[in-house]
């Protein structure tokens, strides 16, 4: 991220933040989405996550840190969202597979029916948890940093949500897991 | 286990899937309110000031209702610790020309001195201070001036801040029952007099109160109390971010106080080790806080400075 226009926008340059905006928007949204599983509920998320960076920017200490920083606000968005939908819907839609090279592409997305399901009953901050470790490929200590949570409440997370997704892999798991929240 | 059952491989491919474009119009929106939305003070580190509300002593600040504290005695010296009553005997002083009385174990360079509001506008109590130092510059948008902003946040700062904050008549005050978890210890009953904003500090968990509070009438009849608030060193992480040293508390925040009716906390700290020194006072019924906030490396020459700001208050109730 250019901290040249982190710092500018700090000091309340709109253009710097619009470009800031513009060159975070893309990766911020497609967390908020892999979160919450909702477009709708990303792209509100997501409007509330740049409208909170730009009116705490100034507390940000460091520019260099502006991406952590950012999705932590963003995580926190998905979080009041998800409060504010409670009416959510829990009907599965099935979004198109990218990678079904597999020798038996109806396997294929039985699977991914499964860890969808699976994916929907974790809590968000396990989403979250999942998202930042495997989509966004950030290790334990990076996940724990965005989320400003102890390494260990991360750790414990990533293991419970990986169980509870294996159990929804399971093609004999009959009932939901029930995922510990910390 | 095989390849399809492979947890982590089929975790990726599914999170693969998925919007990754934000829309033109979450863009739009979000320029047409920014241009509404006022960005937060970066009170952490201690912000490049603009000097526009400064007014020469002498162009008439004709408004002034209270005439406010004097004397070195009123505040303490700055080695001496801080807490505890303000001397009732104090002398009052004349708001417009007010002639700072602290002695200064290292006089600054002499200017002439000025006044300056300090307050926001739409403050129900307008909060003029009399420089007469150098160096001192407004915080906009904040209410307060500070010195020797280094941009580093408690207890590594040098910096001093004086912040002027005042409320309307009845606003009540959720003094957090522990700063760490404050959105957890919301008493139940708001405080609205400072005696009641004094008890919940001192009942409230962690925070150390330097000095004990007391409930003396201030000069002319403005009641109030001053006292003390230091967080905790034991926050403190070498290196770490503010959020990373408060990672354990709600948001990540460490908080003294809110407001009855507002969702976050209203004063929160900066770092651990920093000082608060609060005069909270009844002004004609508002709620007014002085707040002196400073680390540990603060030189007790600045605290002594920003104490003689403090003491140069006026009060105009519009």
């Amino acid at each position: 991220m250019d901290t040249d226009l982190v710092t500018r926008a700090q000091r309340g340059d709109e253009e710097a933040f619009a470009s800031l905006a513009v060159a975070a928007g893309d990766r911020l949204h497609a967390v908020a989405h892999r979160i919450l599983r909702d477009l709708d509920l990303a792209d509100d998320a997501t409007q509330q996550a740049l409208l909170a960076i730009w009116r705490d920017l100034p507390q940000l200490r460091d520019p260099a840190r502006f991406e952590g920083w950012a999705y932590r606000i963003l995580v926190r968005a998905c979080y009041a969202e998800r409060r504010r939908e409670r009416a959510w819907s829990p009907n599965l839609r099935l979004l198109p597979a990218l990678d079904p090279h597999g020798a038996d592409a109806s396997q294929s997305i039985v699977a991914r029916d499964q860890i969808e399901r699976g994916f929907r009953r974790l809590s968000l901050e396990h989403r979250a948890v999942i998202v930042l470790h495997y989509y966004l490929d950030l290790p334990l200590a990076g996940v724990a940093e965005t989320l400003g949570i102890p390494v260990g409440t991360a750790r414990s997370r990533l293991h419970y949500a990986v169980r509870a997704l294996r159990a929804a892999l399971d093609a004999d798991a009959r009932t939901a897991v029930e995922v510990m929240v910390r | 286990m095989t390849t399809r059952r492979d947890p982590d491989r089929l975790i990726r491919a599914f999170l693969l899937e998925g919007e990754d474009v934000l829309t033109d119009s979450v863009y739009d929106a979000v320029r047409a309110e920014i241009d509404q939305t006022s960005q937060r003070a970066g009170f952490g580190p201690w912000r490049t000031p603009t000097m526009s509300k400064i007014v020469p002593i002498g162009l008439g600040v004709a408004a002034v209702v209270f005439a406010l504290f004097a004397g070195a005695q009123l505040f303490g010296t700055p080695t001496g610790g801080f807490g505890g009553p303000p001397d009732s005997s104090a002398t009052p002083a004349a708001s417009a020309s007010p002639e700072p009385s602290v002695e200064r174990s290292a006089t600054p360079e002499a200017i002439e001195p000025y006044q300056v509001v300090v307050s926001e506008p739409d403050d129900p109590v307008q909060v003029s201070f009399t420089v007469t130092s150098p160096g001192w510059m407004d915080l906009p948008g904040l209410g307060g001036l500070t010195k020797n902003d280094d941009g580093l946040d408690p207890p590594d700062t040098e910096g001093i801040a004086v912040l002027a904050w005042s409320w309307p008549a009845g606003t009540g005050f959720h003094v957090y029952g522990h700063p760490c978890q404050w959105s957890s210890t919301i008493p139940e009953t708001p405080a609205t007099t400072w005696r009641e904003i004094l008890a919940g500090f001192e009942a409230q968990a962690e925070t150390e109160i330097l000095g004990g509070g007391g409930p003396p009438p201030f000069a002319h009849g403005i009641d109030g109390v001053r006292l003390g608030l230091q967080v905790p060193l034991a926050y403190e992480v070498p290196g770490a971010t503010r959020e990373e040293e408060f990672s354990a508390c709600d948001e990540s925040i460490y908080a003294f106080y809110g407001i009855e009716g507002g969702t976050e906390p209203e004063r929160n700290a900066q770092g651990p080790g920093q000082i608060d020194e609060l005069w909270i006072l009844d002004v004609d019924g508002r709620t007014v806080i002085l707040d002196v906030a400073y680390g540990p490396a603060t030189p007790a020459e600045l605290i002594d400075e920003a104490k003689a700001l403090v003491e140069s208050a006026t009060f105009e109730v519009p």
